[in-house]
């Protein structure tokens, strides 16, 4: 799985690549951002809510969870350092 | 010029059928006209014909070598034929300008004709059957390579009329006969009138010399390579080694490659067979997501199928099959590199999905596609991957339905709990909006008749859910919104 989506990112055919799995170690993400940064490519790897707490190499981290009205979407991680959460709600 | 002679056809022919009486009385019973001036309005000739003869001094050439020829071959012209049992025609007037005239063709010719090891006289002229009797004519007199080339229409009789007619392959009953009446030669032949000639040879060997003049068009059969390749190597020892194997292959994925090159077609699909001793043959298939003929490319991926392949016992023998060839349009380099403006990742697709298939499996990667049905199940398929970039494309699509569909669907729905005729998971469901009653499929048996409602569940997630319309009124989830 994470195989493929690293082929997926390095070779740069495509503009984004999702993939969600189970678990992830920090090695094999810092694998996958070189892989994207190799290629172009703009991936986004979705993991349990539980992995929040778990450090990661990745670039940008952002936690999204249902809020009574519809989306909340908190910056767990970013460049610069910004930190907050905004609540989207649904149409 | 090949409109006159479509029109001339019925009134050339006529004299061959079958009565000599028929002989229309503007042609002088005398003999044939040079075809030349009759056309001397239109310089150029319509068509020129390269014959290649061939043969060893013992033997005739095998029809499998024959075959091989004619792929390279087809490299000059797409207008080969095959003249068994020694013979090869090519109309090479439309390539002449771009192998450098009639000498750089016939070198090129020259050149097929030697990788093959195959001797071969080449000779050319407006028509095919002329360029074929040159052609064994140089052979019996032992001309030197120099080539012999007929491109003036208005030359062909002159020139043809000192060969001997045994380079017409007419039966040897016919040549004996006519060599009693003194007739040994083409031009001889020629002079001989034509009612009496038909009369006492036949009307086929009539026609033969319409067709050698120019009288009559000669319709050649296009020789069409098979559509399919398959070519097998047996080992002189047994290999084990997934490396050798691969440089085995090697030379029959280079075969693969020429073949493929000449039809302008690639492949979709590639099967490799390991044959062993004594257990059944270990198949290997490479499915590509897009036409290939690149033989480099062909062994890198099979190198990546073989290398997971567990060999049973040591390979005695391997063969290649191509599934069936598809047109490849072979397009331009483009200016950017890829990643810069957007050049390039179209063209690196088909490649990425290559590498995760060979290693993954031909079913690991597919495509989506919208159908049109009202089933939520029958909405979408798989097909295979292709690189438009509107791959998928949905005519007439409804936005405001698209936006009443969740994104995930579940494989199948999934029984939910209820409460006082509520469903319920995690706690209880609210129901938002309408119903949207979706009842069809009567038709081919998996019909439905569901009630679909959007629902949040108390931590506010979105999720689809329907409620049976027959009884017993059960509730189902079936999708989760993002």
């Amino acid at each position: 799985m994470l195989w493929s989506f690293e082929q997926t990112l390095r070779s740069g055919a495509c503009d984004i690549a999702l993939a969600w799995v189970r678990s992830a170690l920090p090695r094999q993400i810092r694998r996958l951002h070189l892989a994207a940064e190799q290629g172009g490519t703009l991936g986004v790897l979705f993991r349990p809510g539980e992995a929040a707490r778990d450090s990661s190499p990745a670039a940008l981290r952002v936690a999204v969870e249902p809020a009574a009205p519809g989306t909340r979407v908190t910056l767990l991680k970013s460049r610069g350092g910004a930190r907050g959460a905004i609540e989207l709600p649904l149409r | 010029m090949r409109h006159r002679r479509a029109l001339e056809l019925p009134l050339e022919e006529s004299p061959a059928a079958p009565a000599p009486q028929q002989v229309p009385p503007s042609r002088p019973a005398g003999s044939f006209r040079p075809v030349g001036r009759a056309d001397a309005a239109t310089p150029a000739p319509a068509e020129l014909w390269l014959a290649a003869h061939l043969g060893m001094a013992s033997s005739q050439p095998a029809q499998r070598d024959l075959e091989r020829l004619v792929v390279g071959a087809q490299r000059l012209t797409p207008r080969v034929s095959l003249e068994p049992p020694d013979g090869l025609l090519l109309e090479v007037k439309g390539s002449l300008h771009l192998f450098g005239g009639v000498e750089g063709l016939s070198r090129e010719m020259a050149g097929e004709c030697s990788r093959l090891r195959m001797p071969c006289t080449l000779a050319a002229a407006p028509t095919p059957l002329a360029a074929l009797a040159l052609a064994r004519a140089a052979r019996k007199m032992t001309v030197p390579a120099s080539l012999l080339a007929i491109t003036d229409p208005a030359q062909l009789v002159g020139k043809l009329s000192p060969l001997p007619l045994a380079t017409l392959r007419w039966p040897q009953d016919t040549l004996d006969r006519l060599a009693r009446i003194g007739v040994r030669t083409i031009g001889e032949a020629l002079r001989l009138p034509r009612a009496g000639f038909a009369r006492r040879f036949g009307t086929a060997q009539l026609q033969t010399l319409d067709r050698l003049v120019g009288r009559a068009s000669d319709l050649k059969q296009r020789f069409e390579v098979r559509a399919r390749f398959r070519r097998r190597h047996e080992l002189i020892y047994e290999l084990e080694s997934h490396a050798a194997l691969l440089a085995v292959l090697e030379p029959l994925l280079a075969e693969l490659g020429e073949f493929l090159t000449a039809r302008q077609c690639g492949v979709l699909a590639l099967e490799c067979r390991l044959r062993h001793r004594a257990v059944p043959p270990t198949r290997c298939v490479l499915r590509l997501a897009a036409p290939l003929a690149d033989p480099v490319q062909l062994a890198a991926l099979l190198g990546e199928r073989l290398s997971a392949l567990v060999l049973p016992e040591p390979v005695r023998a391997c063969e290649l099959r191509s599934g069936a060839l598809v047109s490849r349009v072979l397009a331009s380099g483009g200016l950017w590199q890829a990643g810069e403006h957007g050049g390039g990742a179209a063209a690196r697709a088909p490649e990425l999905i290559e590498r995760l298939r060979a290693r993954l499996g031909p079913e690991a990667v597919h495509g989506l596609r919208v159908v049109e049905d009202h089933r939520p199940e029958g909405a979408w398929k798989i097909r295979e991957p292709v690189f438009t970039t509107s791959a998928i494309q949905s005519g007439s699509r409804n936005e405001e339905l698209f936006d009443r569909r969740p994104l995930w669907l579940l494989p199948v729905p999934r029984l939910l709990n209820e409460r006082d005729g509520l469903p319920r998971r995690r706690g209880p469901l609210q129901l938002l909006g309408e119903a949207e009653r979706i009842e069809t499929g009567w038709w081919d048996g998996k019909e439905i008749a569901r009630d679909y409602y959007t629902a949040v569940d108390i931590r506010g997630a979105r999720l689809w859910v329907f409620r049976e319309r027959e009884p017993p009124h059960r509730w189902f989830l079936h999708g989760v919104f993002g």
